[in-house]
């Protein structure tokens, strides 16, 4: 495989990644302030939106929800939107498009038409659901024909490597938020019901909610349980276990078996062990701490995979 | 009612959907001419087209114009301050040509890309074309496109135009003749295929007790042509399509052309030159390249010999190429022979290589260059097309009676100051075609070319059935190309 292809497929699985969460994150964040304990509390839900989608914004300044959503979803001169991160999971796919399968180009393609078509200045909060079913309707469809459509070869691997890395980073982009936000509302006061709530919103956003129901029913939410489904689980494809070993079962298929490469893969075998035996759930400061070190070994990892195997300039 | 419900209850008195149709008073019309004759094949396809209300045809359209958005078959139209992808329109009535007068243009278009090979090893070597003065030397050496490193350089199998695309118009009188040959890198074979796919997915009902000679082995024949010019065994060669990337207003063909055939789609970043070699640069390590089949201009080739600043070519690819390491599909300067003052000896070219008349004739060329045609094109100025030798697209055509007096005099000064630059030809009348018009929701005519796409250097020569039809779509327009806003239309062949 070119090594331009192989980094095309690995961004294209982080930027289709990127666009996913902050869609999910978006969604889930604005219709359940509605009605919930939060309804008081639209300025700060905007905030919570913009920084997890990594929008720079005036902090001193009133937000609008309106310039908000153009902010996230379509600002082509932000460039973390999630019309950005379509157009640019788009462009990889292009640059490789004898690559992978014509159905999987097609709904990328479909999926960057329809945001493209409703990019427009009049987009209000009532076009957001419609919005955002589509956007999750088509979605599914990428991730589909990703899984059905292409060889299970480097170029499955290189795609998987990204999306899983995008996948972990997110994640703990999230917690890390929420963290953040109860520590705001703990600040102003806030009764514990805000502070779960924030917690509920967290789970939602990863899909997670429903699951940590399941698996505990006999216990009510808490850091602890939320923290443990997040960071331990290792059957829930959204946690931090699942999504890095993920990586690692895909960095180890790629068909390279020079020295630096096995080198590095046992090297984050031996990493992503390590941080898997993370248990210290109820020590919020250990916790951030656990986020701040995946973060940092998950970027250096991207650095190593980008000169190991992506063009040399 | 629907599609399904009307194909079995087809309604008795159908709308004449040509009932407006007025062709042009001395401009051959083809479906006009065939509609009358017997065994017509217009006839049976707009009896099939009638069965459709106006909204479904309106429908039909809009369904191809999504599917060839959704699919990305587009090309970057490029404006002052940005690239638009465009759809190629596609033009719902397909083009028909019967399978005899096909046969004989085919014959026509090998006998003339047979002679445009010879003719450039011969321009490029021994010259005896030009000893001979068949072709004026001052001409051949003065071209842009000329490759001094190609000279006393013969590429493998003495193929340098392994991809031609030829241009043909049919006149008022029904014969074809060659407007123009494209010799570099000849585009639009996808929309051939992209076109066919979008006929059958829109109206299947069209092919129905019509037999029409398939395109789709286009592809193959180009992979065991590239495999049959390289210098190593089959299973050790590896082939690249090298792309300028993915902002090329043709980029959609290039990975078409790439995916189909199953062969690496590179850029130039992506190719490395180590002693005399060619490799690419892969997750593990280098490859070597045996065969290129560029999509980008002789000039953005190589660095090192050609444009310094090209960031688009492999720096010491033309080092690796003369000493017979790797073959470059088309052979570079082939541009000699598309530059339109030398395309119009083509004619005496296939005289003097094959001892043949020339079975398609090219359009009458005047060339400035000779003081005798400057003369008669300074006198006629007002009936004739002044064309750039070295452009393509339709950039630079002027049709002079459309013109006003002082862009004539601009016009004139420019060809008296570089008359090497300019040829005219008489304004050649296109045939005319019926057209989907979206604007009237009328089929109207519009005029036509056909590019046909052949392939030298395989197991013998080869030309794709039918070609790409391009289509002007502004009234009276005789502008086809799409970067003039021209559409496409799908050339059946038929038995």
């Amino acid at each position: 495989m070119l090594a331009r292809v192989a980094e095309n497929l690995y961004w294209m699985g982080r930027h289709i990644e990127r666009a996913d969460f902050c869609t999910r994150y978006l969604g889930v964040q604005f219709f359940t302030s509605l009605a919930g304990p939060m309804s008081g509390h639209k300025d700060f839900i905007l905030r919570s939106i913009l920084y997890v989608s990594g929008s720079s914004f005036n902090t001193e300044a009133p937000l609008t929800e309106q310039d908000v959503w153009q902010t996230v979803i379509f600002n082509p001169l932000n460039p973390n939107s999630i019309f950005n991160s379509i157009n640019h999971g788009r462009e990889n796919a292009r640059s490789i498009r004898n690559t992978i399968s014509s159905e999987l180009w097609e709904a990328i393609n479909k999926w960057y038409l329809f945001c493209k078509q409703r990019s427009h200045e009049d987009f209000t909060s009532s076009d957001l659901f419609w919005f955002s079913e589509h956007m999750v309707s088509h979605i599914a469809l990428v991730k589909s024909n990703m899984v059905n459509t292409i060889l299970h070869d480097d170029v499955w691997h290189f795609l998987n490597v990204g999306l899983s890395l995008e996948r972990t980073l997110q994640i703990l982009k999230i917690i890390r938020s929420k963290i953040s936000d109860i520590s705001i509302l703990s600040d102003s006061g806030a009764i514990e019901s805000l502070k779960l709530y924030q917690w509920s919103v967290m789970l939602r956003s990863v899909g997670a909610y429903d699951v940590h129901q399941t698996i505990n029913k006999a216990t009510l939410m808490s850091n602890e349980t939320i923290f443990k489904l997040i960071f331990s689980n290792d059957m829930f494809p959204r946690s931090t276990r699942f999504s890095t070993r993920k990586i690692y079962t895909h960095l180890s298929k790629i068909s390279v078996n020079s020295e630096p490469v096995q080198s590095f893969t046992s090297g984050f075998k031996d990493k992503m062990d390590a941080f898997n035996t993370f248990s210290d759930f109820s020590n919020e400061d250990a916790v951030i701490q656990h986020i701040e070190d995946m973060e940092k070994w998950l970027l250096e990892s991207h650095t190593i995979i980008q000169d190991l195997f992506f063009l040399k300039v | 009612m629907d599609r399904y419900i009307r194909k079995f209850f087809i309604f008795p008195s159908m709308v004449d959907i040509l009932k407006n149709y007025a062709a042009v008073p001395g401009i051959l019309d083809e479906v006009v001419t065939d509609r009358n004759a017997d065994n017509s094949y217009y006839r049976r396809f707009f009896n099939t087209l009638a069965e459709f209300k106006t909204q479904d045809i309106k429908s039909l359209m809009e369904i191809a114009k999504l599917s060839f958005l959704n699919q990305g078959i587009t090309y970057a139209l490029y404006t002052k301050n940005e690239s638009v992808e465009q759809i190629f329109p596609f033009d719902l009535v397909p083009r028909i040509i019967r399978q005899q007068e096909w046969q004989q243009l085919r014959k026509g278009i090998i006998q003339r890309n047979t002679a445009l090979n010879l003719f450039l090893h011969d321009a490029y070597n021994d010259g005896k074309i030009l000893k001979d003065k068949v072709v004026p030397k001052r001409l051949v050496k003065s071209s842009v496109h000329y490759c001094s490193l190609m000279e006393n350089f013969t590429p493998p199998q003495s193929i340098y135009c392994h991809i031609a695309g030829t241009d043909l118009i049919r006149h008022a009188d029904g014969n074809f003749y060659v407007l123009e040959d494209n010799l570099r890198s000849p585009s639009g074979v996808s929309y051939v295929l992209s076109n066919r796919i979008a006929m059958s997915r829109v109206m299947p009902e069209a092919f129905d007790n019509t037999v029409i000679e398939p395109v789709f082995d286009y592809t193959n024949q180009l992979r065991s042509a590239l495999w049959n010019v390289s210098n190593r065994e089959l299973g050790d060669i590896f082939c690249v399509l090298l792309t300028p990337g993915s902002f090329n207003s043709a980029y959609f063909e290039h990975t078409f052309l790439a995916q189909k055939m199953g062969i690496e789609l590179v850029e130039g970043r992506d190719l490395v030159v180590q002693d005399g070699f060619v490799y690419t640069q892969s997750i593990g390590g280098l490859i070597r390249v045996d065969v290129i089949y560029r999509r980008i201009d002789d000039a953005f080739l190589d660095p090192f010999v050609f444009r310094q600043d090209s960031m688009l070519g492999v720096k010491g690819l033309m080092d690796a190429y003369m000493r017979g390491n790797v073959t470059i599909v088309n052979a570079p300067g082939t541009g000699i022979s598309d530059d339109k003052a030398i395309c119009s000896y083509v004619p005496d070219m296939i005289k003097y290589y094959l001892d043949e008349e020339p079975i398609i004739n090219n359009v009458p060329t005047y060339i400035c260059d000779r003081p005798k045609d400057l003369a008669y094109v300074k006198e006629h100025i007002k009936e004739l097309v002044v064309k750039p030798v070295d452009m393509s697209g339709g950039y630079g055509v002027c049709i002079c009676d459309q013109m006003s007096s002082s862009e004539i005099d601009d016009l004139l000064r420019k060809v008296e100051a570089n008359p090497r630059n300019y040829i005219a030809q008489p304004k050649i009348l296109l045939s005319t075609h019926s057209t989907y018009i979206e604007e009237s929701h009328e089929f109207e005519p519009r005029h036509i070319d056909l590019r046909t796409f052949s392939i030298f250097g395989g197991e013998e020569p080869y030309v794709l059935a039918g070609g790409l039809t391009r289509t002007a779509l502004t009234k009276g327009s005789l502008i086809v190309n799409s970067s003039q806003g021209g559409g496409s239309k799908d050339t059946w062949i038929v038995n």
